[in-house]
């Protein structure tokens, strides 16, 4: 059973389900952040005094930042594009690209936030830093989102891929456990340190021959409990950021199956980067709003 | 052959289904047992307003200390039954269950453009219905600043309110999954020959809920993350300064709002007044013109006009807010467009009734409700006019005079529809047949008692009750002589309670029966009922998907054998 007009296109609209589900999608975020945008206007016109952007939030990081987003819809538009022509390493590169500085994009953020925080600058603070919180931390969330969807369609490898993807993961891992490491040193949470990076490297070794491949995943899973264990007297931002991190990687190893559309199908798989291009596009759009409407006006 | 025939287990094949139709299923029942549950909350507060103080009887233990109603609870049910019976009950059964099920069917679909976010749908539904659920056992109880959930009030209330923002997220997010799929299907799915002016009005009223929910969710969804960050973050986007709250001042940065509330609330609520009737209209189209054996009168008048009013409704939202002090010039732009979205209401129920002209009516259950549905739509409209203009808007403004109003529209208007949907499609969806004598008896008793909960509620409000009291007016001078009313008015809730038993009984009865199997029993033109069995097969409902040569209401047509001409009949 197979529902029309998934891959070609129906010809009285000219758009395939998927293209047109993606449209009426970004109609509805268009009505979300214009919400918030009218909000913006209507709290902004109801005081008498309203802070300058440029004041209070770091330009220069910004512009470098929209830089960032604006490279990777191009990127982005490059991946769909060599799918076009049936380049699939090229895809994979430009998608790459695009996760890159998406990623880049929120470590900026990232340190955008945490300057604000050092300098007791909240959301209560006042209804600008309020709805600039708010509506950067909402659309940090879609990038967020996007990243996971793009990566989703990236991540379809052989096991030469899976190896790189696992390795990436344990590096992360032992950078994580390193950063940790003086203020881990109390004896228990050396001990546990010790045993994640043992487990760790085995899980390198291991991942590098296809018939340990299975076994990889589970020593991932091994290394995340040992460490986790630390929980109950060990806090810190490093600390958790390998949790978070481990979460990740179980998470990608267990739950997320290889899509297989492209070998199936390679037209519905262009279809699908199609899409999500146009979710990016969107993404990339609002911030380039929300960039002169908080920092500039 | 579109059907699959290959083995599923139980779980696949009735929990995580991805058909439409078991989701239809799954997401009829859930709100039903969602709309029982509102209902049931208010016969309590009904009998606290009948009889002030007394002890609940049945669940008054329930309620604790005495089983005496708390105001704060009181306050708590309302919100509810508001935030219950529309989110939870009426909206989900209209187009998350009705939509689901009969929009692929009525246009010849196998299934929806995206069956697997159609099951994530429905679960985002049932976890948000959990969630709201789950408001009552939180300290402080459940939500307690109305279903609208003003600020300030709401910015400070218990926990409650936190716990109904994120059910409505979660709610949100489910209808704009919901209202995406019923757009790409209508837009993509329809097959050969289903032009758009040959699509069933049921469908149009689906295809425009889907489009109002889309565009206007979106807006409250933006609210709540707003009011989210006002009660968890300590902003102030809602909370003017210097406000004084027990005798002491805020420390809230302030500079906020409320009003920013209730504009981006009633973006979103006046559209959903027209979610939750629009479905109704199409239910009660299908089966009027079913049963009169005659083509609808002017189905294009009858198009368009839902169209304009899908429409029109984004621009009036204000006329729920005359009374926030609002310059005249706005106030005259808002009353201008209320009376305007009231034509096209009026052509509808026009073409309803035109349509009922010179027919050889059948007066089966189904009919029976959608003919009950036309006068009480018609009062619940005509008693809004009054509200419409800002003068008059002034005196009933928060009385049970506006409670009235909305409920002939909802509850007498939109459940009476919904039942005759029900009744309507049950042999479709199951190949087995309800009892007629159960039904009558369920219709007639339900429109006695439905009118005595709510016509009294006129009075109350033309004499200055006003809505949300705890006592019912108990301590009002200018509401002594219409107090008697409360008992009235409790007494027929509960009665109506009573009657639904015929409808549960009638339920069980049936659906223990026999299979008639018939596949069209009524004699009706849609494909729906032309081109599939009862139930329809499998996954992919057609043995050979239909193409569509008529309009959707050939009845009676001259020279024809018989007095229906089904879509799908060449020539
Ligand atoms: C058929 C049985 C129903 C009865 C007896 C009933 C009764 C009532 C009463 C007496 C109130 C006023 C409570 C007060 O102000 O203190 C009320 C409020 C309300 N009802 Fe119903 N109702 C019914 C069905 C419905 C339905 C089907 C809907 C919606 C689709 C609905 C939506 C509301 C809303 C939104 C409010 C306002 C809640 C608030 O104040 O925040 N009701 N109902
Ligand atoms: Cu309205």
């Amino acid at each position: 059973m197979d529902i029309p007009f998934t891959v070609k296109n129906r010809p009285d609209t000219g758009l395939y389900n998927g293209k047109l589900g993606v449209w009426l999608f970004l109609a509805s975020e268009v009505m979300l952040f214009g919400g918030l945008f009218s909000a913006y206007v209507f709290l902004r016109t109801g005081v008498d005094s309203w802070p300058v952007g440029a004041d209070i939030l770091n330009v220069p990081l910004a512009t470098l930042n929209t830089m960032f987003l604006i490279t990777s819809s191009v990127t982005m538009v490059m991946s769909w594009a060599s799918l076009k022509l049936n380049d699939f390493k090229k895809f994979k590169l430009y998608a790459g690209l695009t996760l890159l500085l998406a990623c880049l994009f929120l470590v900026v953020k990232y340190f955008e936030y945490t300057a604000k925080f050092d300098h007791h600058l909240f959301p209560s603070t006042n209804n600008f830093l309020g709805i600039y919180f708010t509506m950067t931390g909402l659309h940090v969330l879609h990038v967020i989102g996007g990243i996971f969807v793009i990566y989703y369609y990236w991540r379809k490898f052989d096991h030469n891929h899976r190896t790189l993807i696992n390795n990436i993961f344990c590096a992360l891992f032992l950078v994580a456990i390193f950063t940790n490491w003086d203020e881990g040193i109390k004896g228990y949470e050396t001990t546990n340190g010790l045993i994640s990076i043992v487990l760790l490297l085995v899980a390198l070794v291991s991942s590098r021959k296809e018939q340990f491949k299975l076994k990889t995943k589970y020593l991932i899973l091994g290394t995340f409990f040992v460490g986790a264990l630390g929980i109950f007297n060990f806090h810190g931002t490093g600390y958790y950021l390998f949790l978070f991190l481990g979460l990740l990687a179980i998470a990608d190893s267990f739950i997320f199956k290889s899509n297989t559309t492209y070998e199936s199908d390679p037209e519905h798989f262009t279809n699908r980067i199609e899409i999500v291009g146009l979710y990016w596009h969107f993404v990339d759009l609002v911030w380039i709003f929300l960039f002169p409407v908080l920092y500039l006006l | 052959m579109t059907i699959d025939h290959h083995k599923q287990s139980f779980w696949t094949k009735y929990v995580f289904s991805t058909d439409h139709k078991i989701i239809g299923i799954q997401y009829g029942i859930t709100s039903l047992v969602w709309l029982l549950f509102g209902f049931v909350l208010m016969m309590i507060m009904r009998y606290q307003l009948a009889y002030p103080e007394s002890p609940i009887p049945f669940v008054g233990g329930l309620i604790g200390e005495g089983g005496i109603l708390p105001s704060e609870m009181y306050n708590s049910l309302g919100a509810m039954h508001g935030t219950i019976m529309i989110f939870l009950g009426v909206v989900p059964l209209a187009f998350g269950a009705f939509g689901n099920y009969f929009v692929p069917l009525q246009i010849g679909a196998i299934d929806m453009a995206f069956p697997k976010l159609n099951a994530a749908s429905y679960w985002m539904y049932f976890l948000g219905s959990v969630i709201m659920g789950i408001g009552f056992f939180v300290p402080g109880g459940a939500a307690n600043s109305g279903w609208t959930s003003y600020p300030p009030l709401a910015d400070i209330a218990t926990t409650g309110q936190t716990v109904w923002l994120f059910g409505m997220v979660m709610l949100i997010t489910s209808s704009l999954l919901g209202s995406i799929n019923i757009l790409a299907t209508v837009i993509q799915l329809r097959t050969e020959g289903m032009t758009w002016m040959k699509l069933p009005i049921f469908v149009w009223t689906q295809f425009i809920t889907a489009f109002l929910l889309l565009l206007a969710f979106p807006p409250l969804e933006a609210a709540g993350v707003l009011q989210l960050m006002d009660r968890l973050a300590g902003t102030s986007f809602f909370m003017p300064s210097g406000l004084v709250v027990s005798g002491e001042v805020l420390t809230n940065a302030g500079g906020g709002s409320p009003l920013l509330w209730q504009h981006l609330f009633w973006f979103l609520a006046h559209p959903e007044v027209y979610v939750l009737i629009l479905p109704a209209f199409g239910i009660v189209t299908e089966v009027i013109a079913n049963n009169t054996r005659k083509p609808i009168q002017g189905y294009k008048s009858l198009v368009y006009s839902m169209v304009f009013l899908g429409f029109m409704s984004f621009v009036v939202w204000a006329h729920h807010m005359y009374l926030t002090g609002m310059g005249t010039s706005i106030g005259a732009f808002f009353q201008t467009t209320t009376m305007i979205i009231s034509i096209p209401s009026v052509v509808i129920l026009t073409a309803l009734l035109l349509s009922l002209w010179g027919g050889s009516i059948r007066f089966n259950t189904p009919m029976l409700f959608a003919l009950g549905f036309l006068p009480m739509f018609g009062i619940g409209g005509l008693t809004g006019l009054p509200l419409g203009l800002a003068a008059a808007d002034i005196h009933l403004h928060d009385t049970y005079y506006v409670i009235g109003h909305f409920h002939y529209i909802v509850a007498p208007g939109t459940i009476f529809a919904l039942f005759a949907g029900i009744y309507y499609w049950f042999p479709k969806m199951t190949g087995k047949r309800t009892n007629e004598m159960l039904g009558k008896l369920h219709f007639f008793f339900s429109f006695i008692f439905m009118n005595g909960v709510f016509m009294p509620m006129f009075i109350q409000g033309l004499a200055g009750v006003s809505r949300r009291l705890w006592d019912g007016g108990e301590i009002y001078a200018h509401a002594a002589d219409v107090l008697y009313l409360n008992e009235v008015m409790s007494v027929s809730a509960w009665l109506l309670g009573l009657s639904q038993l015929f409808f549960i009984i009638n339920m069980i009865i049936s659906l223990k029966g026999e299979k008639t199997g018939e596949a069209n029993p009524w004699d009706a033109t849609t494909l729906d009922w032309t081109d599939t069995t009862s139930p329809p097969l499998g996954h992919g409902n057609f043995e050979k998907v239909p193409t569509v040569y008529c309009g959707p209401y050939e009845y009676s047509v001259p020279g024809s054998k018989e007095d229906f001409t089904p879509q799908s009949k060449k020539g």
